[in-house]
């Protein structure tokens, strides 16, 4: 049974912004994370997974649009081309989620390695449960605690040498 | 009805308080009232979390049983879970390892507060507003009064707005009236039309913010270009600054090449210039002496000339003039030596030497012409 047009619009509304920081935290380039919200979406309307709950949902979208990420990273046009490390600071606006009281530290959370930053991104800016963050990485969630805790030492380190 | 405090009991904390003992009681009292919540919190940590998506059943058992207060205001209660849509105010914390939520319920004068750790470990918890004392620093409650006031705001805002709107409906209302009353077709006043146009204007800022502009690939609004430009306007100025450094760096720089190479040519002219020194003297050695294909002149500055054989007897000495200024003294016996050094002289000095040397023979013959004619007067008048 093919989507919808009004639930595709739900799926829409509800995880556009979701998909757009998570694209924009691993790609550090707005134009960049538009492609890949875009095709986060064509590939769930060209596979339109079943969910079990809505913790599986989150999770899909997650896994689905870092994965987008790597490989448009691994690509052999990027490879070629300088990346940026750090999110500009006139682009810095488009991370910023209406929803939080944010005060700088998100930069510090952003300069991380990935494997702190995603699981830390995604449980303190996302609201993802353990083992949500467990599922959309695939990693075991034990994994999960100790890259946060791991993450959360790191993250000290980076504002203390600030 | 007996009070309850974290399970203890009233009798313990009596004891406590009043025997000051270190009983079991007591201690316990006092360590989980020692200040803090998170002495409690540490507590429960350490017992396992049961239930789907993070529901602390024994925090909801603990309150079915015995309602706990940690504080006034602060009182522990069900989680309820909320997302961070619902909120009405999100902090989240990871440096410290938690995640907070807070919904506000403006009724009742409660804020509830939700905690997330790091271990996926969820508290709730309830505070009163009303009870929050001034310059308390408790995190809980700090959070409930930020949240509370941006509710507050948020409301007022809302109020404001429909006040505007309410005002605006009644004086296009007013405006149809009048002039029903008169018979003439609804038509407002330029200061009402004026203020109309205002709200209007007011309420699109407030919905869609500042109009942006797009620019390239980017969109940027007034302020943020006016902050862009500034931005560009300083980076501007540090390289003009930058600039003018290093050129006046370098212009110090090749002035100081300058004065050094200029020292230099004037340290190796003065070698050849001839200004008070003897003529030929860049050839002398240390002793002031030329030595030119085994002949020795001996220079004089203070006279300026240089001097080839005896000079003790000046008769016998020929004065020679040079062209670069001072004189050439040379005996008569040491013609041929001169003759020997005469590649050390320039073409000009060659021809003056010569000349002075051909001259001087030519004298020389007619001084003996002369004392052979003293001798004989037949000879006196018989030019040769």
């Amino acid at each position: 049974m093919s989507l919808k047009k009004e639930q595709l619009e739900f799926y829409f509304r509800e995880y556009y912004s979701m998909i757009f920081r998570v694209a924009f935290a691993e790609l550090k380039a707005r134009a960049d994370a538009e492609d890949m919200v875009q095709e986060v979406f064509l590939r769930f309307l060209k596979y339109q997974p079943k969910f079990q709950s809505q913790e599986h949902e989150r999770a899909w979208i997650v896994r689905t649009t870092i994965n987008l990420c790597r490989d448009f990273q691994r690509n052999k046009w990027n490879r070629a081309t300088v990346g940026l490390d750090r999110i500009p600071e006139a682009d810095r606006k488009y991370m910023e989620n209406p929803l939080i009281d944010e005060d700088g530290v998100l930069w510090a959370v952003l300069e991380l390695p990935e494997q702190y930053r995603r699981p830390l991104y995604l449980f303190y800016y996302e609201d993802y449960s353990i083992k949500e963050i467990a599922t959309a990485l695939e990693k075991p969630e034990n994994t999960v605690k100790t890259n946060l805790r791991r993450g959360r030492e790191a993250l000290k380190g980076i504002l203390e040498a600030e | 009805m007996s009070v309850n405090i974290n399970g203890i009991g009233i009798g313990g904390y009596q004891d406590g308080k009043q025997k000051d003992k270190k009983s079991k009681a007591g201690q316990d009292f006092k360590a989980a009232f020692a200040g803090s919540l998170f002495c409690q919190e540490e507590k429960r940590l350490d017992r396992k979390t049961v239930g789907a998506a993070g529901i602390n059943i024994i925090a909801r058992n603990r309150v079915t049983e015995a309602g706990v207060t940690c504080d006034s205001a602060i009182k522990e209660c069900a989680v309820r879970n909320i997302t961070m849509e619902e909120s009405d105010y999100v902090k989240p914390c990871p440096a410290d390892g938690c995640l907070y939520k807070v919904l506000v319920d403006t009724k009742k004068g409660v804020a509830y507060v939700e905690k997330k750790a790091e271990d996926g470990t969820v508290l709730g918890y309830e505070v009163e507003v009303s009870k929050v004392k001034k310059g308390d620093e408790d995190p809980l409650k700090l959070l409930a009064m930020l949240a509370w006031q941006k509710v507050v705001e948020e409301n007022e805002e809302a109020e404001a707005k429909a006040r505007a709107k309410d005002a605006v409906r009644q004086m296009k209302n007013q405006a149809s009236e009048n002039a029903a009353a008169n018979g003439r077709p609804a038509e407002m006043t330029d200061f009402q039309r004026a203020l109309l146009s205002f709200a209007e204007f007011v309420e699109d800022r407030i919905k869609n913010g500042e109009p942006k502009i797009p620019i390239g690939a980017q969109e940027f609004s007034e302020t943020d270009w006016k902050r862009l430009l500034e931005t560009f306007d300083k980076a501007m100025d540090e390289i003009k600054k930058e600039v003018q450094a290093e050129a006046e760096q370098a212009a110090r720089k090749a002035e100081e090449e300058k004065a050094v190479k200029k020292a230099a040519k004037e340290k190796l002219l003065s070698k050849f210039s001839s200004e008070g020194k003897a003529p030929y003297s860049w050839l002398a050695d240390e002793s002031g002496c030329i030595t030119y294909n085994g002949v020795v002149f001996s220079c004089d500055n203070e006279r300026r000339c240089i001097n080839l054989g005896d000079m003790s007897n000046r008769d016998n000495v020929l004065s020679i003039p040079l062209s670069g200024g001072g004189t050439l003294n040379v005996n008569r016996d040491n013609l041929g030596d001169l003759a020997r050094a005469i590649g050390m002289f320039s073409p000009e000095d060659v021809k003056r030497i010569m000349t002075a040397i051909a001259t001087d023979a030519q004298c020389q013959r007619k001084l003996l012409e002369i004392e052979e004619a003293k001798d004989d007067p037949k000879n006196l008048f018989r030019i040769s």
